[in-house]
């Protein structure tokens, strides 16, 4: 059983390095060993005020340990959390979760089961306005108005998971962590759940850190998108930095569909089994190639042989080999071939990136 | 029709006929005599006893509720540290039977005792009367509710704390907001079972001296009967509808939201050593205390010796006969009784509706009756009824029947689960690969459910081991228990005596309790607690503490 530290009072204001963009959340070489077995392994992180920062990263990875270390529900065995420019955790100082005005949704609601729906939006709030237009106006933003009254078992599943973001959102927090907040749901109404929390999130100009393991959830709800392998964080950026520009092969591999395909560099450009493929950064020698099935334009005729084809309905990928390399290859809709068929490659994409082997 | 089934319906409910046997014989008797019961119900001596017992009953649950919920609290929530060591010592009190809480309290009181000689104060307290009684049972009885609020507590999700934390509430008003109203139906459950525990007890209050309804039943039993049967009926209908009403409210608990996890820890600072302090305390005074009192006197008598040849202080070796009598007719009640839930819980749970629910209502209706009230039911009917059921009086077939009707609630809820715990499927795949009913039984369930049979004759064992009325009643001349000896030593105030049997009855008590009550419970509370599997709150009577006996 781990053990929570002991109490320490609120710490006086530490100041930080004024940001220009103003920093919601600063997290510096954090590191927590949990047990015998090192959770986070020097975690830096910086999210912009008003941005949503999407911790994507495989189960065990770490995310949720961060995430409990950034709300003060656990403490770290070393490093910095900065929250608007207040040192919430440091070597120093330690502030208890209900001084640090983070919201907070989990996995399931957690919602009270003996208060009104009204009474677990108010329970952030001051005495004075628990029952007033502060919680009516969080529950309206949910799409929840007139709710108030009822009872949270009374609810469905993804109502509740509502009421508890308007919970963390009535507060009017500095932060918002969103912990795998769908992941109790089906997937109809977590793909519905996550365009709404976009838009939410957006409307209220909250600064959020959303962990997932989803890569898609990540890239829709992000600005920024931070993955997180064995406690490190591998790469931050925009969805679309991660997915085209990886920095480095397991960035590449988690991050979508990829080949790593056996490359002579030359400067801006690499010779591939599938052709002449630009780089976006030059390099030399042999190197592997990242480039994305959907990259690969397939004609009839050439020297590469289709082994089978999945079928995916709107999308098909090509299972083929060229030079003696397998390659997968991306289409919409049929493809016009068969098993057996053969085929010639070409690259069709964006530059690329190049790794030495 | 399956005329297997309805041979197995037929057995059940005449197996349930004795445990009705009681209830319905002081119906019948009351009713032959309504003047009798309406003289006694408008007299003081109805009044005075029942107000006292209601009383007693209503502070000592209060107490207990107040002490075992923040013990609780303290183990389950906050940063002390050896917490699983607290929960174990906390639960011990349970091995103390109430009549030898209060031969320690006397004894320790008593002149030459304890108080006086170790600690060396001459002025000693009167501890009879309401004082020593409500003393004695709140510190005896606050683990029903320790255990219950423990029970919820480790069920709760640990986000619903934590989200009233992240919202800005401090762990005292996390507490009192959400902890408090989450653990509410436990606590009043535990508290239900205490009351019960209280207005059923005989030997505390009997010792202490505090007139209460069991008391005046017991000292009217043979000069006014009418009466005694009157406030047995009184006391009997309170008792069933107590545990009437814990039952309701404690099917009436939430269900749990996730998994349980590793709840947040609440930093005590500058609480932690009150914390401790209270904790010592406890421990000290309902523990450890009556254990120092009983061993000093022990310790004493048996190097002083006596000069009374037939004492134990003097032969030790006397101590052999009550406890092999204990240990023998505790064995036979045990098993009687599984025999007889068996085909009970077998129906209940196999075929469930209407009449299984009767049935186990039934059986745990002869389980919600004092003790003492049960006992005397069977004492006025084989009196009153002539030729062989009349023969059965003060012999040990009589005994071991009142035995099994009064305990025999503890075994039917661990043989249901142990029913529950055998797939039905299983039985049709070995009908279908073509054996016999009676081969499938004894072949494939009976095997399967004998660790939860067993479990519970354990329980029937603990609690007949412990039992004191029913004995006092019913036992024939001559036939002594440990109980017995501690309470005729306690009587003449032979404390060395007491002292000595009293060790050796808890020491008893305390083994049985360790495997067959704390080990499970420890057991469930090191793995975490999933929605469906079977909680420390869903045996018996409802409750972890199925073994609430008249002591």
């Amino acid at each position: 059983m781990e053990t929570l530290p002991p109490h320490v009072e609120m710490c006086p204001a530490v100041p930080t390095r004024s940001d220009p963009r103003g920093s919601a959340l600063t997290v510096h070489g954090l590191e927590r060993v949990l047990g015998n077995r090192p959770v986070l392994r020097g975690i830096d992180l910086d999210v912009p005020a008003g941005t949503v920062l999407a911790l994507l990263g495989p189960s065990g990875c770490g995310k949720t340990t961060l995430l409990r270390c950034i709300a003060g529900l656990d403490r770290p065995d070393s490093g910095l959390v900065v929250v608007d420019d207040f040192t919430v955790s440091g070597p120093e100082c330690f502030v208890n979760p209900e001084k640090r005005r983070i919201g907070m949704v989990f996995q399931e609601p957690a919602l009270f089961p003996n208060r009104t729906v009204g009474g677990n939006v108010g329970y952030g709030l001051p005495r004075a306005e628990r029952g007033g237009p502060r919680v009516e106006r969080a529950l309206a933003l949910v799409g929840l108005t007139g709710t108030g009254d009822r009872m949270p078992s009374t609810l469905s599943g993804g109502q509740q998971q509502r009421v508890a973001l308007a919970r963390a959102l009535a507060a009017e927090p500095s932060l918002i962590l969103l912990d795998e907040p769908f992941s109790a749901l089906d997937a109809p109404l977590r793909a519905e759940l996550r365009g709404e929390v976009r838009r939410l999130l957006a409307a209220a100009g909250a600064t959020a850190v959303f962990v997932t393991h989803d890569q898609e959830e990540a890239f829709l709800i992000g600005d920024q998108v931070a993955l997180m392998l064995e406690g490190r964080i591998a790469q931050v950026g925009t969805p679309d930095d991660l997915y085209e520009r990886p920095a480095s092969r397991q960035v590449a591999t988690f991050v979508g569909d990829a080949n790593l395909l056996p490359a002579e560099a030359e400067g801006d450009v690499a010779l591939t089994p599938v052709g002449r493929v630009p780089l976006a950064r030059p390099a030399h020698g042999r190197v592997e190639v990242v480039i994305r099935p959907e990259c690969i334009a397939a004609c009839k005729g050439g020297d590469s042989i289709v082994e089978r084809i999945e079928y995916y309905g709107h999308d098909a990928v090509i299972v083929t080999s060229s030079r003696g390399c397998p390659v997968r290859c991306r289409v919409m809709g049929r493809p016009p071939f068969d098993a057996g068929d053969r085929i010639g490659l070409e690259y069709v994409g964006e530059p690329s990136v190049a790794f030495s082997p | 029709m399956n005329w297997r089934a309805v041979g197995v319906t037929a057995l059940a409910v005449a197996l349930t006929v004795p445990f009705a046997l009681p209830f319905a014989y002081l119906l019948v008797r009351n009713a032959q005599d309504l003047g009798g019961l309406w003289g006694a119900l408008s007299d003081d001596r109805l009044l005075g006893p029942l107000f006292r017992s209601l009383l007693l009953g209503v502070s000592v649950a209060l107490g207990a509720a107040v002490l075992g919920t923040l013990a609780a609290w303290l183990v389950a929530r906050t940063n002390l540290r050896a917490r699983r060591a607290w929960a174990l010592l906390l639960c011990l009190p349970l091995v103390i039977p109430s009549f030898v809480g209060a031969v320690a309290l006397i004894a320790a009181f008593a002149p030459g005792g304890l108080v006086e000689q170790v600690l060396g104060i001459g002025w000693l307290p009167e501890v009879s009367g309401f004082n020593g009684a409500f003393v004695v049972l709140t510190l005896l009885t606050y683990p029903y509710v320790f255990l219950l609020v423990m029970a919820r507590l480790r069920s709760l999700p640990p986000s619903l704390e934590e989200s009233a934390r992240m919202l800005g509430r401090r762990p005292l008003q996390v507490f009192v907001s959400v902890v408090l109203p989450q653990a509410r139906a436990a606590v009043a459950a535990g508290a239900l079972l205490v009351f019960l525990y209280v207005i059923s007890d005989f030997g505390a209050v009997q010792l202490l001296r505090y007139d209460t309804l069991t008391r005046a039943i017991y000292s009217d039993r043979l000069l006014d009967p009418i009466t005694s049967i009157a406030l047995s009926l009184v006391l009997g209908v309170i008792a069933v509808a107590v545990v009437a009403m814990e039952r309701r409210s404690s099917r009436v608990g939430l269900r749990d939201q996730s998994r349980a996890g590793t709840a947040l820890e609440v930093p005590l600072g500058a609480w932690r050593a009150p914390a401790y302090l209270f904790l010592v305390l406890l421990i000290g005074f309902s523990l450890v205390a009556p254990i120092a009192v009983l061993a000093f006197w022990a310790i004493r008598g048996l190097a002083n010796g006596s000069a009374d040849s037939a004492s134990v202080v003097a032969d030790p070796t006397l101590i052999v006969q009550p406890l092999l009598s204990t240990a023998g007719i505790s064995v036979v009640t045990a098993l009687v009784a599984v025999l007889i839930v068996l085909p009970i819980a077998y129906r209940s749970v196999r075929r469930p509706g209407r009449l299984g629910e009767v049935l186990a209502g039934t059986v745990v209706g002869g389980f919600a009756l004092p003790g003492l009230v049960t006992a005397l039911a069977f004492v006025f009917f084989t009196l009153s009824t002539p030729g062989p059921l009349g023969a059965l009086y003060q012999t040990l077939p009589l005994l071991v029947l009142a035995y099994v009707v009064h305990h025999g609630a503890l075994a039917l809820g661990a043989a249901q689960s142990a029913v529950a715990g055998v797939p039905a499927r299983l039985d049709d795949a070995a009908r279908i690969m073509g054996r016999s009913r009676v081969r499938r039984f004894l072949g494939v369930e009976l095997p399967l459910m004998l660790p939860g049979l067993a479990a519970g004759a354990g329980l029937v064992l603990l609690s007949t081991a412990k039992e004191l009325p029913a004995t006092l009643l019913l036992a024939p001349p001559g036939f002594t228990t440990l109980a017995i000896e501690v309470w005729q030593a306690a009587e003449l105030a032979a404390y060395e005596e007491a002292a000595i049997f009293a060790l050796v009855l808890v020491a008893i008590s305390a083994v049985l309790t360790w495997f067959l009550v704390v080990r499970p419970a420890l057991r469930s509370w090191s793995t975490p607690v999933s929605g469906s599997s079977p909680s420390v709150a869903d045996s018996p009577v409802s409750s972890a503490h199925p073994e609430v006996t008249a002591p």
